[in-house]
Formats: structure tokens, C-alpha cells, sequence
């Protein structure tokens, strides 16, 4: 007879060496970052704020009556609980699995151990790791806080359960094509309205056995497909990356982890596969690629100059135009960097480039943005109509053309490593960009914009990007 | 005339030194074979001539007139690279890899369109124009990333681990492709660890130990590679 060997064993063999790799690298992050004495007054700093939160004040009595009013609606927080987590559940199957079937456990499987195993024992750990962390919170809510038992218990149950409960349907719905996630979702989102319509006409109770009882059937019909279809890469490849995702690490060694991903975008449409029939669109193909690699970046610092924006609105107007000026001048110097950035990344990085080419459709994609930011702008110009108005908007495109047109052009020097002397241009561009500023105060400056429209006609006829 | 040449050359990173005044020629239209054992500094020489690696010191000269340093986009145009692992892009197909490369290398339409079905049809590839890297075997992903370097015809020709991944059929028709080159008046700088089958090519060695030129000259000079370490 031959001898089975032990899974557990294998199983443990690989959680304890990835756990001191882990610890490893950690130790390596924090010797890096944090010094011995710092870190103990730090200790010290913490337990002292704890102590006198906590132990010595009275923190805890004050929020006494919140902590009752709490626990005197448990039944209905339950009951939002319990449609929550199965939407929070499906929301997540967007993004992971749910079982951190990583490319080890794949491996694993390829050794004389059953697949099925492997994976249980997978979703059994993250289930015990769960209720760790939920013991842990519970034990300190009971320490800290006047709450019962028996209500966290409640708590730490109804979380149990919903993770076991909805481990296999995110699982499969990981698995589907984003439109079928997608409807599947909202379907969901649409039934838990009806649940909540049906509320004042159902016991609460009702409602919620109807909704485990759905979802446990669900499960039920699932089980036997549970290994059918699965994208066994995509599964590995987020699993990966979850468990090698260590922001400490990231933080010391000032590198980010990024997801790998082999599957873009681009490949659902048959339309991408067609040969290129102009340069053109290669450019702009090889811009986009760029900026789907780049896109939490580009959203960060858009995202960063609308607030920049919608903070101005609540300032003195002359403040304003000082404030677009420098929303104009951090917008043109992040885009200039994206495009330097893009001659480093990929095959790009070994072609010869014509940095004019990529500038110039770079550029279409940077008036993108550039609109994108001038549409609160234009709405503050509308609010505060005059005469001048139609210069204002004038000087604020005239000044971004000018000041992208040389800071492109002195990035493009580097790139190429020639030495630039843009010195007529950089000062052009200065003078532009102080006339915005001021054109608050004032509004003859705006006039500024037509000498700046006459600078930029005159340089089409010679364009410094030769 | 001297295709390349490099002056007392060193690549410094983290202050390790990864070359360390490295000093070479390649003459047009020869094969120049470097060698060395693994972490010798090949690739990181190969990457400081395609000016991925910034160097720390020495001078890197083109067709003796073109400074890196000076000239750097005309640089880049006069050399194609060829690298160990495909540096292929994931939402680009095989057909669109090579219009990137024609683009980059500014090659007239019909004649890259020609080159291209010389060499996918050489390379068994035909059938694959329209497929993502993904699809792809490891093998086919490294003749795709053949073609695109072997698509334009700059006077320097540079191959890390050339045979690496390729079936026999495919590596008879690289070499075919290379000694067309060669007789064309490009000059090859490639890295290998398949000795034997470079000795019948190459007309020159040039051999690193430890980021160091250890010995040059004629092929017919080189005897085995050294170890990393001096015993």
C-alpha cells in the first residue's frame, strides 16, 4: 500500500517559512526606519495616553449612554448587519477571491495532495484568523466598555457566520465576467431595498432567517461546482500580491507594490487587436496603456486639485486667481513628469523615441485634463460675469500653452540630454503666469492674453518643438 | 570604422561597481561574443550601451562620431537591443509590437510590411499575428521579440542570451538572420553561455569576471570561461 502523504504538515511547512520571510522582512523594515530609543519613548508615549484615556479619566463613562442606547438597538443593528455583509461580500468579489489561494497552494496541488483539501484548509485559516481578530475587538469593547456580553457575542457571532456563509458565493462570483458581477450586484443591492421596504411589515427576524436561509441554499447549490471554471490564475496572481502586499516594507524601501496584472482592458475588445493603420494611433495607444498603468496617480492629483479648486471658492476672489495660477502651474508640472516618466517604463525604454511625436499627442491628453479643471474655473468666471470675463478665460489658456509649451520642451532637452536655453520662452511663461495671479486685482492684466495669443501664433509659424 | 567604442566605461549602482573601466571596440560587420560567468556584468554592460543604465564614468562613442552623452536619441536609433527576457507589452498584439518598433526605427511601411513576412514566416509565427503576448509560449514571445529587434537595420546589433527559449529550427534561422546582418556591415555584440555554437560565429571575445575585462581578442584565443571567483 502506498503511504498518503500528510497535507497538514506540507500545509504548516509553508505558512511558517512564509511567516518568517514576512517577520523577516519587517524586522529588516523597521530597523531601517525606526532607532531603539525612539521606538521605547514612543511605547512609553502610547501606553501613557491609553492609561490616562482609559484607566485614570473617565473616558469610558461618558459615552456610557451611547453604549446603552446601543445595545437597546441591537435587533435593528443586527438586522442591518445582516443585509450588509452579504452586499459587502459580493462588493469584495470585485476585487479578490475571498480564499487566499495563492501560487503556493497551486504548487502544493501539484504535489500528491488534493486540491479540494488544500483549499478548504486555505478558507479554514482565513475563518480562524477572522475570529481571532473578532475575539480580540470583543475582548477589548468588553474591557473598555459598559456593553454585555452576550450583545458582542452577538456581534462576533453574526460576522462568523456571514463569513462562512459567504465565502463560496464570492468565490464563484470572483470568478464571472464584470457585467455578470455587475448585475448580479445589483440585483443584490435591489433585493436588500425590497428587504428594507418589507421591514415595518415583517419581523425583522423574518426577514433576516429568509435571507440566510436564500443564502445557504445558495451554497448548497454551489458546493459541487466549486473547483468548475475557475480562473486559476487571476485567483493566484491577487492572492499573490495580498499576501506579499506589506505596506511597511513598501514604506522603507520607498517602492510600491503593484498588482501584476496580465489581463488589461485592451484584450476584451477584438477592435484593439486590429493591426495600427496610422502613427497616430500607436501614440495615443502607447499614452493610453501609460495612463491605465498610472490611473490611481492621475485620479490622486486630479482629485487633489479639485478640492484645491472648491477650497478657493470659499476664499477673497483676488485669492482665487492667485489659486488657479497655482492649480495651472502644479497641474502642467505633474502631466510634464507622466511624460518624462513614460520613457522609462516598458519597451519604451529601449526604442528610440521622437519626443516631439509623443509630446504632441501627449498634449491632446494633457488639454483633457486641463478642461476637466477649467469647468469649476469657468463656473467661478460666470459667477463673477464682467467685461473682462471673456479675457480672463482668454489669459488662462493662453498661460497654460505657453507654460506647458516650455516645460515640455525643457523635459524633452533632458530626456534627450541636450542642454536647453528656452531662456525667451521660461519668461514668457513667468510673465503669464504672474498676470493670471494678479488678473484678480487687476483686470487690466487680462489684456496680457492677447500679446500671448499673438506670441503663440507668431511660434506656430516656428514651433520651438522642432 | 569603428562601430563602438568604450572608454574606460563604469556602472555604479548603490555604490556597488557592476563595470569597472571597461574599455572595448567592435569593428563594423564582425561578431563580438561576451562572455563570462553569471553576475559577471554582461547584461549591465549591454543595458549602459543602450542607455538604460545610467554610467558612472567613461565615454560610450557611435559609428565614431555619436557621444551618448551628446547625442543620445541619435544614439538609440543607431543601436537595437535585444533583450534576454521579451520586454513585450501586454495590451499590444505581435503585429502591433512590430508596427511599434518600424514607428520607433522610422522604417518605410512596405519595407517594414516585407521584413515582417520574411521573418514571421521564418520564425513560424504567421498564424499569430493577431494574438497578445499571453497566449503566446514562452518560446514565441522570445521570436516575436527577435523580429522586433532584427526589424530595423542599425549599424549595431545588440543580443543578451540570444538562444535562450528557442526551438532548433528557430535558432538555425536567428543565426542565418544574423550572418545576413553581418555581411550587411552590422556590427553584433552578444552575450551567450552556448560557447560551442559562437565559436562558429563570432569573430571576437570579450570576456568580464566580476565587471572586469579579464582578456580580448580573436575568437580562436578563447579558451573556457573562468570561474566567478579566482580559486
Amino acid at each position: 500500500m502506498i503511504r498518503q502523504p500528510s497535507l497538514l504538515k506540507s500545509f504548516f511547512f509553508i505558512r511558517v517559512h512564509r511567516f518568517k520571510k514576512k517577520r523577516k522582512l519587517n524586522k529588516q523594515a523597521s530597523q531601517l526606519l525606526f532607532d531603539k530609543t525612539t521606538t521605547v519613548y514612543l511605547v512609553l508615549l502610547l501606553a501613557y495616553t491609553f492609561a490616562s484615556m482609559f484607566i485614570f479619566s473617565d473616558t469610558t463613562a461618558m459615552y456610557k449612554d451611547y453604549f446603552i442606547f446601543l445595545e437597546q438597538q441591537a435587533e435593528d443593528v443586527i438586522w442591518v448587519l445582516t443585509i450588509v455583509l452579504p452586499v459587502r461580500s459580493m462588493f469584495h468579489a470585485f476585487r479578490e477571491p475571498g480564499v487566499l489561494y495563492s501560487s503556493a497552494e497551486y504548487q502544493l496541488a501539484l504535489l500528491p495532495y488534493p486540491r479540494g483539501n488544500i483549499w478548504f484548509l486555505t478558507l479554514l485559516e482565513r475563518w480562524l484568523k477572522r475570529l481571532l481578530i473578532y475575539s480580540l475587538i470583543a475582548g477589548v469593547a468588553l474591557l473598555l466598555t459598559p456593553l454585555s456580553l452576550s450583545f458582542i457575542l452577538t456581534f462576533v457571532a453574526t460576522f462568523v457566520m456571514f463569513d462562512i456563509i459567504m465565502a463560496i458565493p464570492q468565490w464563484k462570483l470572483f470568478q464571472q465576467h464584470f457585467a455578470k458581477k455587475m448585475m448580479l450586484f445589483l440585483l443584490a443591492v435591489v433585493l436588500v431595498g425590497i428587504a428594507s421596504l418589507l421591514n415595518p411589515l415583517l419581523e425583522p427576524k423574518l426577514i433576516a432567517s429568509l435571507l440566510i436561509s436564500c443564502i445557504v441554499l445558495v451554497n448548497l447549490f454551489l458546493l459541487p461546482h466549486v473547483f468548475s471554471h475557475i480562473n486559476w490564475s487571476k485567483v493566484t496572481e491577487i492572492n499573490d500580491y495580498t499576501i506579499w502586499r506589506m505596506p511597511l516594507l513598501a514604506f522603507a524601501s520607498k517602492t510600491k507594490f503593484k498588482r501584476p496584472k496580465r489581463y488589461t482592458l485592451f484584450q476584451n475588445s477584438s477592435k484593439n487587436k486590429l493591426p495600427f493603420t496610422t502613427e497616430g494611433q500607436i501614440y495615443n495607444r502607447l499614452w493610453k496603456i501609460y495612463f491605465i498603468k498610472q490611473q490611481a496617480i492621475i485620479f490622486r492629483a486630479l482629485g487633489t486639485l479639485f478640492v484645491l479648486i472648491a477650497v478657493l471658492f470659499f476664499v477673497p476672489i483676488w485669492l482665487f486667481y492667485i489659486g488657479i495660477a497655482v492649480m495651472l502651474y502644479v497641474y502642467i508640472s505633474i502631466a510634464v513628469s507622466f511624460y518624462a516618466d513614460r520613457f522609462s517604463n516598458d519597451v519604451i525604454e529601449v526604442l528610440p523615441w521622437s519626443t516631439k511625436n509623443y509630446a504632441n499627442y501627449f498634449s491632446q491628453w494633457m488639454r483633457l485634463g486641463a478642461m476637466l479643471l477649467f469647468i469649476p474655473v469657468l463656473f467661478f468666471y460666470f459667477m463673477h460675469l464682467s467685461w473682462w470675463t471673456p479675457l480672463h478665460i482668454l489669459l488662462f489658456w493662453t498661460t497654460y500653452r505657453c507654460v506647458k509649451e516650455v516645460k515640455l520642451m525643457k523635459m524633452a532637452h533632458s530626456l534627450t540630454r541636450k542642454k536647453s536655453v528656452l531662456q525667451v520662452e521660461e519668461t514668457i511663461g513667468t510673465v503669464a503666469m504672474v498676470c493670471l495671479s494678479l488678473s484678480g486685482i487687476y483686470s487690466f492684466l487680462t489684456i496680457s492674453s492677447l500679446v500671448l495669443l499673438f506670441l503663440l501664433y507668431k511660434r506656430s509659424s516656428k514651433p520651438i518643438f522642432s | 570604422m569603428k562601430t563602438l567604442e568604450v572608454v574606460e566605461l563604469s556602472v555604479e549602482i548603490d555604490q556597488n561597481l557592476l563595470i569597472d573601466h571597461a574599455s572595448f571596440t567592435l569593428e563594423e560587420g564582425t561578431i563580438t561574443a561576451l562572455v563570462g560567468h553569471n553576475g559577471a556584468g554582461k547584461s549591465t554592460l549591454l543595458k549602459a550601451i543602450v542607455g538604460m543604465l545610467s554610467k558612472s564614468q567613461g565615454k560610450i562613442i557611435f559609428n565614431e562620431t555619436y557621444h551618448q552623452d551628446e547625442d543620445f536619441l541619435t544614439c538609440k536609433l543607431l543601436l537595437a537591443y535585444l533583450p534576454e527576457e521579451p520586454m513585450l507589452l501586454t495590451e499590444l498584439t505581435v503585429m502591433q509590437h512590430f508596427q511599434l518598433y518600424g514607428m520607433s526605427y522610422e522604417l518605410a511601411k512596405n519595407e517594414m510590411n516585407q521584413r515582417i513576412e520574411e521573418m514571421v514566416k521564418g520564425f513560424e509565427l504567421s498564424d499569430k499575428l493577431n494574438e497578445y503576448p499571453e497566449s503566446l509560449s514562452k518560446g514565441m514571445r522570445q521570436k516575436v521579440q527577435t523580429i522586433c529587434a532584427l526589424l530595423p537595420d542599425t549599424p549595431l546589433l545588440l543580443i543578451d542570451e540570444p538562444f535562450m527559449g528557442l526551438d532548433i529550427y528557430a535558432i538555425d534561422y536567428f543565426e542565418q538572420l544574423m550572418k545576413e546582418k553581418v555581411a550587411k556591415g552590422t556590427t553584433i555584440l552578444v552575450t551567450t553561455h552556448q560557447l560551442d555554437r559562437m565559436k562558429g560565429m563570432a569573430d571576437n571575445y570579450i570576456m568580464l569576471q566580476q565587471g572586469k575585462i579579464h582578456s580580448q581578442g580573436p575568437i580562436d584565443q578563447f579558451v573556457t570561461i573562468d570561474r566567478r571567483m579566482d580559486e
